[in-house]
């Protein structure tokens, strides 16, 4: 237990301009908690406006990096969150 | 190698053919007609409903016609057995006496009386067999007059539910002929009555069953028992049957804006033996389901009249009612409207995650179904979970069809974010992406969805059969059903029209992908 939680992984989280962060967590940390901390490096007061992927599968915040399977170096997508409307058929 | 460059000196011509799958003023006319005739549809069924009084008199006098134009028969049958005229007439007059208190029971649904017409006949004509004649005749009438109103009034598809939903009603319809002609006693009081009812089956949009749920389980309501069968969650496939003992209540609630019904079933625990009929919650099981379908109020009628266990323990209720303190239809992970949604606690509420245990899994907040309110923009959120939604309604072999993308695909491939000028390389767009489907054989698919986000409008582009693209051949176009092409849906017609040019562009993508498979 002590050796496992002394064991971090790198994780790299890329913004849509391809700046990339590295990250140093705990495999059992909460994703939230990573999350959060890239927000306030972006200054963004709330995670939820971003969306991240890790090869196209979205990351639930409740879960930990151990849970979603996430390795050493393993690159994960920072995508702004998506709004948009469409339009009512008038004919 | 040289297959690809062939392939790309084809797509030219090729994406200059897709031209016939944008919309021209051709299309505008045709789709302006179909949606009139759609139009003509919709106030048809508006109007539909017909006062029982003219129903009533409609069938008295159709059963009048009946026993005149049929009078030969009946003489027929008359020197056989005196009697049996009496009661001939009898049923006549008890099938109209049913179609009009049935009528009373449920004005708005023509082709139910007639079913129920046709129902009484047949029992009639079961037990009397030296009467089938003239019985069989109003059989027949009565079917094609159903049939001729089904195809008049309604344009609606039946489904499983309501077949066996009209075929329930062939209990109501016994009782009350039962009411209408004395001498047909004994065909009522028949010990195996009770196995000729028809379980009402019902497949409820969403059943929740103790700490699980289910969108693709079957509940049937049968006169002894209910049972319910389905897959829930991520464990096999499950059955399970409650005698009608095991009853304590039945909530119902009607929501007639979204015309679906939330039912709470409390049965009592198989593993308790106690009974805790005092306290609702404890020692019994809770089983809620939500249905849509219109014509609730008629199953309803048939599950009640199947036992009078069921009418009993049955309670109608509103969504006002101030005893019920959760809505059945999200169970615990109830997300309460009434509550104050305080900028700072945007953590307070509970997230849905549909569909559990699923890696694509899409979790949606109150803050999300907030958005569903009219004049605000849909998130990304809402549209995954969406298609997650309309995925999980498909079967296995469906699901296998079709492949979708979530709302970032587009985004992340077309690059939309980074300096256009930068862009245009489509192979290092694929790469951006190429991680996305390691697992899937996209070529194996018939049908790639890839939602598109731009300028705050969604829209949608369909990859319709990318398999063919490495066998198919131009002068087959005509023959064949499974073209492949890319379809673009928007309905504001050329907001995203630059996107299109960004699609076709991109084919690189799928010709690096053929490469791969091959």
């Amino acid at each position: 237990m002590a050796e496992g939680s002394r064991k971090f992984i790198k994780l790299k989280i890329k913004a849509q301009d391809d700046t990339i962060l590295h990250f140093k967590v705990n495999p059992s940390t909460i994703m939230k908690d990573i999350f959060m901390s890239y927000s306030s490096k972006k200054q963004m007061m709330n995670y939820k406006v971003f969306r991240f992927f890790f090869d196209g599968k979205r990351l639930s915040p409740k879960k930990t990096v151990n849970e979603l399977g996430l390795k050493n170096g393993d690159e994960i997508d920072a995508m702004i969150h998506q709004d948009g409307g469409g339009s009512a058929c008038n004919y | 190698m040289t297959k690809t460059r062939s392939k790309n000196r084809r797509n030219p011509s090729k994406n200059h053919d897709l031209s016939v799958f944008d919309f021209s003023p051709e299309d505008e006319r045709i789709e302006k007609s179909s949606k009139k005739l759609l139009q003509t549809f919709k106030i048809q069924k508006r109007n539909k409903v017909h006062s029982p009084v003219d129903k009533y008199c409609f069938l008295r006098c159709f059963a009048g016609e009946i026993s005149s134009t049929q009078n030969d028969p009946v003489i027929e049958i008359l020197h056989i057995d005196d009697s049996d005229d009496v009661a001939e007439k009898n049923i006549l007059e008890s099938g109209s006496t049913v179609a009009s208190r049935s009528s009373n029971l449920k004005p708005s649904t023509d082709d139910w009386l007639c079913h129920l017409e046709s129902k009484c006949d047949t029992s009639g004509a079961k037990s009397h067999i030296t009467r089938v004649k003239t019985p069989e005749c109003s059989i027949t009438d009565g079917k094609n007059f159903g049939r001729r109103d089904f195809a008049d009034n309604e344009p609606v598809i039946l489904d499983l539910d309501d077949a066996t939903e009209v075929e329930s009603s062939k209990a109501p319809c016994c009782l009350l002929e039962n009411k209408g002609s004395g001498n047909q006693q004994e065909l009522m009081q028949s010990p195996n009555l009770c196995d000729t009812k028809v379980p009402v089956v019902v497949k409820p949009d969403h059943i929740m069953y103790e700490d699980t749920y289910s969108t693709s389980s079957i509940l049937t309501f049968s006169c002894s028992s209910i049972k319910l069968e389905g897959s829930f969650g991520m464990k096999l496939p499950f059955t399970s049957e409650w005698t009608l003992c095991d009853i304590i209540t039945i909530n119902s609630e009607w929501c007639k804006s979204v015309e679906t019904a939330l039912v709470e079933l409390y049965l009592k625990s198989k593993d308790s033996d106690v009974a805790n009929t005092d306290n609702e919650s404890s020692g019994a099981i809770v089983l809620t389901f939500a249905l849509f379908d219109p014509d609730w109020s008629e199953i309803q009628e048939a599950i009640k009249m199947l036992n009078v266990r069921y009418k009993d323990k049955w309670n109608n209720i509103t969504a006002l009612d101030p005893t019920r303190s959760y809505s059945p239809f999200f169970g615990r992970k109830s997300i309460s409207v009434e509550e104050h949604d305080h900028p700072n606690s945007r953590d307070n509420f509970e997230e849905i995650i549909f569909p559990e245990g699923d890696p694509d899994a899409v979790s949606i907040s109150k803050r999300d179904v907030d958005l569903l309110k009219p004049k605000t923009f849909v998130n990304d959120t809402i549209i995954d979970f969406y298609i997650m939604y309309l995925k999980n309604k498909m079967n296995l072999e469906e699901k296998g069809r079709f492949h979708f993308f979530n709302s970032f695909f587009f985004r992340k491939l077309a690059d939309l974010d980074r300096d256009p000028s930068k862009a245009c390389e489509g192979r290092a767009a694929f790469l951006q992406v190429r991680r996305w489907t390691t697992k899937v054989n996209l070529f194996g698919k018939d049908f790639i969805f890839i939602p598109v986000n731009f300028s705050l409008h969604w829209s949608l582009i369909v990859i319709c059969h990318p398999g063919e693209v490495v066998t198919f051949r131009e002068e087959e176009m005509e023959k064949s059903s499974r073209v492949p092409c890319i379809l673009h849906m928007d309905s504001i017609r050329g907001s995203h029209k630059g996107l299109k040019n960004l699609i076709q562009r991109y084919n690189p993508f799928f010709v690096a992908l053929t490469h791969k498979v091959e």
